[in-house]
């Protein structure tokens, strides 16, 4: 190996991880640096390999070097941030894994002819949610640290330079206070819906208990139609996810954080009803399913009992929806109020 | 006791690391390049790391503290740093603040232990 080789991959180290347009210029003053050095200890001799490790070593790590000539280091999750990345990572994947498993369970339940395959089928599509889950909680922090909404801007971190005791924020009133439980639980809940909806939307159905033939059950939507719905209602699950996030940070509730929270609710509500208003998102074949499980049921059918059950309780999806858009609204907005009087 | 000796050294560092920039403007009412000033600072007892020594250079210019050419006359180019305009006027300021603080702290260190209670208002 020739004696330079270290020097050229050294500072090819150091460059390679600065800015395109410094980087040429501090490439040819470090070169400069380093044969003046050599030649001050080779003191007249000939250069050394023993000689270059040694200058090397003690102009130290390329990376610290490239660090302190950027004059900052590069994060892509930084520490401010990383205990709030942590909380959120943790949430999101206990909600998949256990979501997943629990379809899984339900899945086997009632289904039992194919119990190994479902295993199979269960663990690959829970290690590709997984991944994808945590790809997507960092990217979304990634981007928060590279468009520098860093945790100061976000209010996490109140130490700013021009900070003043007037900025301390008043100790939120216990009743407009939110709890860290109700946004975590919120975001469990929405990913368990997300992935009931978009990976076993037939699981939701009426359960029967047959005579020997184990549990039945008939989907109450057409999974087929339901799903060209599905990038909408991604959507506004992401849009849950992000509510919670900000009632996590936030802590109270602000008349913002309220405004928030309820127009959320109000875009929800639009698409419940564009959804509900679909009537070809109910399952075509309801009743023929039944009648086929009927005769092996355990107890006696009034089928045109069910049916118009079946067709009263399509309507009433839309009103089950909107009084509780409407009642968690007034909730929040009271909340709001108080803390505003406050 | 090397607990002991590796907090002095960190606490050292830290001290030194104030010092580098008036010493680095000190010597650059003359044209300098990186390496030279390394010389002459370690000739008079700073001893300064080309690794902080380097970037702290670009990081003044980019200040506007110095000005930059490069030299490519010598075997080597060579890029040389000269204070601005601006720079000595900061350098000044610098000066002035440093010998006040350093009869502040003189005052600490070396009468405070023999007047005791003197510093008491």
């Amino acid at each position: 190996m020739k004696v330079m080789e270290y020097v050229d991959r050294y500072i090819y180290a150091v460059t390679q991880k600065l800015q395109e347009k410094q980087r040429q210029d501090i490439e040819q003053e470090l070169r400069g640096l380093i044969e003046d050095m050599l030649e001050e200890r080779a003191n007249g001799g000939e250069i050394t390999q023993q000689l270059v490790e040694e200058v090397l070593q003690e102009l130290g790590n390329p990376s610290e070097l490239a660090d302190q000539y950027r004059g900052y280091k590069r994060y892509l999750i930084s520490p401010e941030m990383f205990t709030f990345y942590w909380t959120i990572m943790k949430i999101v994947l206990a909600s998949i894994a256990i979501s997943m498993t629990v379809v899984f369970m339900v899945e086997a339940i009632t289904d039992s002819s194919q119990g190994l395959n479902h295993f199979a089928d269960y663990f690959a599509t829970t290690t590709n949610t997984l991944l994808q889950g945590f790809a997507w909680v960092t990217i979304v922090f990634g981007i928060i640290e590279y468009t520098g909404m860093n945790s100061k801007k976000l209010g996490i971190d109140t130490v700013t330079k021009s900070w003043k005791p007037s900025m301390l924020t008043a100790i939120p009133d216990p009743s407009i206070r939110i709890k860290k439980s109700d946004p975590i639980a919120g975001i469990i809940f929405t990913i368990f819906f997300s992935i009931i909806f978009m990976f076993a939307l037939e699981l939701i159905g009426v359960y029967f208990s047959t005579n020997g033939d184990g549990i039945k059950s008939i989907a109450i939507f057409d999974v087929d139609v339901f799903h060209r719905y599905l990038p909408f209602f991604l959507g506004v699950m992401a849009l849950f996810i992000l509510r919670d996030i900000v009632k996590l940070v936030v802590g109270k509730w602000s008349v913002k954080v309220a405004v928030f929270c309820i127009a959320v609710n109000i875009i929800w509500l639009i698409l419940a009803l564009i959804l509900f208003n679909d009537q070809s998102i109910w399952n075509p074949t309801f009743m023929e399913e039944l009648v086929r499980i009927g005769s092996g049921l355990s107890t006696e059918v009034d089928f045109q009992e069910i049916a118009r059950i079946w067709d009263v309780s399509k309507d009433i999806w839309i009103y089950i929806v909107s009084l509780v858009v409407l009642f968690e609204s007034i909730w929040i907005a009271m909340k709001a109020y108080r803390g505003r009087r406050i | 006791m090397t607990d002991i000796q590796a907090t002095i050294n960190s606490l050292i560092q830290e001290l030194r690391r104030g010092t580098i920039i008036i010493g680095v403007l000190s010597q650059l009412s003359e044209p300098q390049y990186g390496y030279s000033l390394v010389t002459i600072l370690e000739e008079k007892g700073i001893s300064v790391d080309p690794g902080t020594l380097y970037p702290l250079l670009r990081r003044l210019e980019k200040q506007e503290l110095l000005e930059s050419k490069w030299d490519t006359n010598e075997a080597r180019p060579r890029k040389y740093y000269l204070l601005s305009e601006q720079g000595k006027l900061v350098y000044e300021q610098l000066c002035v603040e440093w010998r006040t603080m350093m009869v502040s702290m003189d005052s600490l260190i070396g009468g405070g232990s023999h007047n005791e209670g003197d510093g008491v208002r």
